[in-house]
């Protein structure tokens, strides 16, 4: 917890929650349910595919890979409508929808999706502009409880509503089409400055799209080569491949820094859980290492994550076990 | 008592209160963190032996409430029968200043104006005070993944809190689950 999240107080505590006069109606639900029939079945474990350090590996391979499954495929729960998978942008959800924004000085910073929505940040400065596409059925719980002057406008060749949260903060909404419509945010600039910037929103094609994106962006079509590069000078288990990063579509220079090193990190844990001591020492010495690691130096003033990699080893000599540490990293 | 059943009744006296603080954290009218709860729980009986032990039940059900909070605001969520007394409960005894504006308003109107995905994952770490592994598992992603978004979230939410007044305009769904809904 950071210094801004008790600013951000619930409504009701878990403890207020508990205080309540609800103790029949508890009562009367849990019964209810357990009076409903059960429907157990058995699934087949889900079956992935063994990282190449693990194939190359020995006995401890299917302990490891038990755990490897458990916390990069099944983390979540596992209940019958599947959990939003938020990942960077698969090229099938931008596919015939992407956008370009023509206005000087202004960068492609953030590209996002997930199964039925997408996010484009662009950036000026201290000015910024966020693009999302998401499902038309939420069309009318973006409109409700709208306040304030609303101003007709024409954005992508939609009819649009616009507002102003503040002088300098705007946003929009079009109409739904094509199953999906556009909500629009930019900040830092005069309502003028807004509309002209959002009539530079343009659909484009693959290539323009590409031209736009910041040096260095992961893509499909350079994902190999940017992880290889991210890999250089990084102690990687025997068998580490890039196909054990799980890096797909579109994804920022830091993005693809953590999810690199967070790959790799993980298959050091992965050898030491289980491992030979050995193996064990192998893994120990390269978290011991890996402050020199360019990838993690390359993020070292984006937050803590390397500092958590330097910290590994001593937890693990500590006694914690590899499986505790692994959603630090993985 | 079979070993589901007492299973079953030690994970909902154990949790319970945890789901429904979820769910009247975030539903408009609080009868309908009633329906939340009992569909949630209703899973985990079903499911049972998906169930993770000790302090991962807890992210199990909460990711469970999220799905079945999604599909109730998309008007998707299959009502059950169950729970009617505890939905008629919560709506007589849950207190008003639970769902009034308070001394936070001006965060929670910034809250409000974050992306919806910013939003959830702020309200995780500050509502249910969970860890970004823990919020990994509630969410289905990487812990890398979250660690990323809530930097961001954070930087987000300081740049709005840091420049600008109360907001007059458009006020998105927390902020509208966080007071009663006016008439037009």
């Amino acid at each position: 917890m950071t210094p801004i999240d008790p600013m951000i107080g619930p409504t009701i505590t878990d403890q207020e929650v508990a205080l309540l006069p609800l103790a029949d109606g508890r009562v009367d639900l849990l019964e209810e349910i357990m009076a409903t029939p059960v429907l157990d079945h058995a699934e087949p474990p889900t079956r992935r595919t063994p990282p190449g350090w693990l194939v190359a590996g020995a006995a401890a391979a299917a302990v490891a890979a038990i755990a490897l499954g458990s916390t990069l495929g099944g983390g979540s729960p596992a209940d019958p409508p599947e959990p939003r998978i938020l990942q960077p942008a698969a090229p099938a959800v931008l596919d015939g929808r992407y956008l370009e924004l023509n206005a000087a000085g202004w960068e492609l910073t953030w590209v996002y999706a997930d199964e039925d929505s997408l996010s484009l940040d662009w950036s000026s400065g201290e000015q910024s502009l966020t693009v999302l596409q998401i499902p038309a059925e939420l069309y009318d719980a973006r409109l409700r409880n709208r306040q304030g002057e609303v101003r007709p406008t024409t954005v992508l060749g939609r009819d649009a509503a616009t507002w102003a949260y503040t002088s300098t903060d705007h946003a929009t909404v079009t109409e739904p089409a094509g199953g999906f419509l556009y909500e629009i945010r930019a900040e830092g600039m005069p309502r003028g400055a807004y509309e002209d910037l959002i009539a530079g929103l343009v659909q484009t094609d693959e290539a323009g799209f590409y031209a736009a994106l910041p040096e260095g962006t992961l893509t499909p079509a350079n994902r190999d080569d940017v992880i290889r590069e991210l890999l250089a000078d990084v102690d990687t288990p025997d068998g580490f491949g890039l196909e054990d990063v799980g890096l797909e579509g579109f994804a920022s220079t830091t993005y693809a820094a953590q999810g690199v090193a967070g790959a790799v990190g993980c298959a050091w844990l992965d050898v030491y859980d289980g491992g030979s001591s050995v193996e064990q020492e192998s893994a120990l010495a390269a978290f011991d290492g890996s402050r020199d690691w360019p990838v993690l130096r390359s993020i070292d003033r984006q937050g803590d994550y390397p500092e958590i990699f330097e910290i590994m080893a001593d937890y693990l000599r500590r006694g914690r076990s590899a499986a505790e540490l692994k959603p630090d990293i993985c | 008592m079979s070993d589901r059943h007492a299973g079953f009744r030690e994970l909902y006296a154990a949790h319970v209160d945890a789901v429904l603080g979820y769910a009247l954290r975030r539903v408009a009218r609080p009868e309908d963190a009633g329906d939340v709860v009992s569909e949630t729980f209703l899973v985990a009986w079903r499911r049972f032996s998906d169930v993770p032990q000790g302090e991962g039940a807890r992210l199990w059900l909460y990711g469970v409430a999220r799905r079945t909070l999604a599909n109730h605001r998309r008007g998707e969520s299959r009502r059950t029968a169950l729970g009617e007394r505890l939905r008629h409960d919560l709506s007589s005894t849950v207190p008003d200043h639970a769902f009034a504006v308070t001394e936070q308003e001006t965060v929670r109107a910034a809250l409000a104006r974050l992306a919806d995905r910013d939003r959830e994952i702020l309200e995780l770490a500050a509502w249910e005070e969970l860890e970004p592994r823990e919020i990994a598992e509630v969410l289905g992603i990487s812990a890398v993944a979250v660690r990323s978004r809530l930097s961001r979230s954070r930087a987000r939410l300081r740049q709005v809190l840091g420049n600008d007044p109360p907001p007059a305009g458009h006020l998105t769904s927390t902020y509208s689950r966080l007071i009663p809904e006016e008439a037009p």
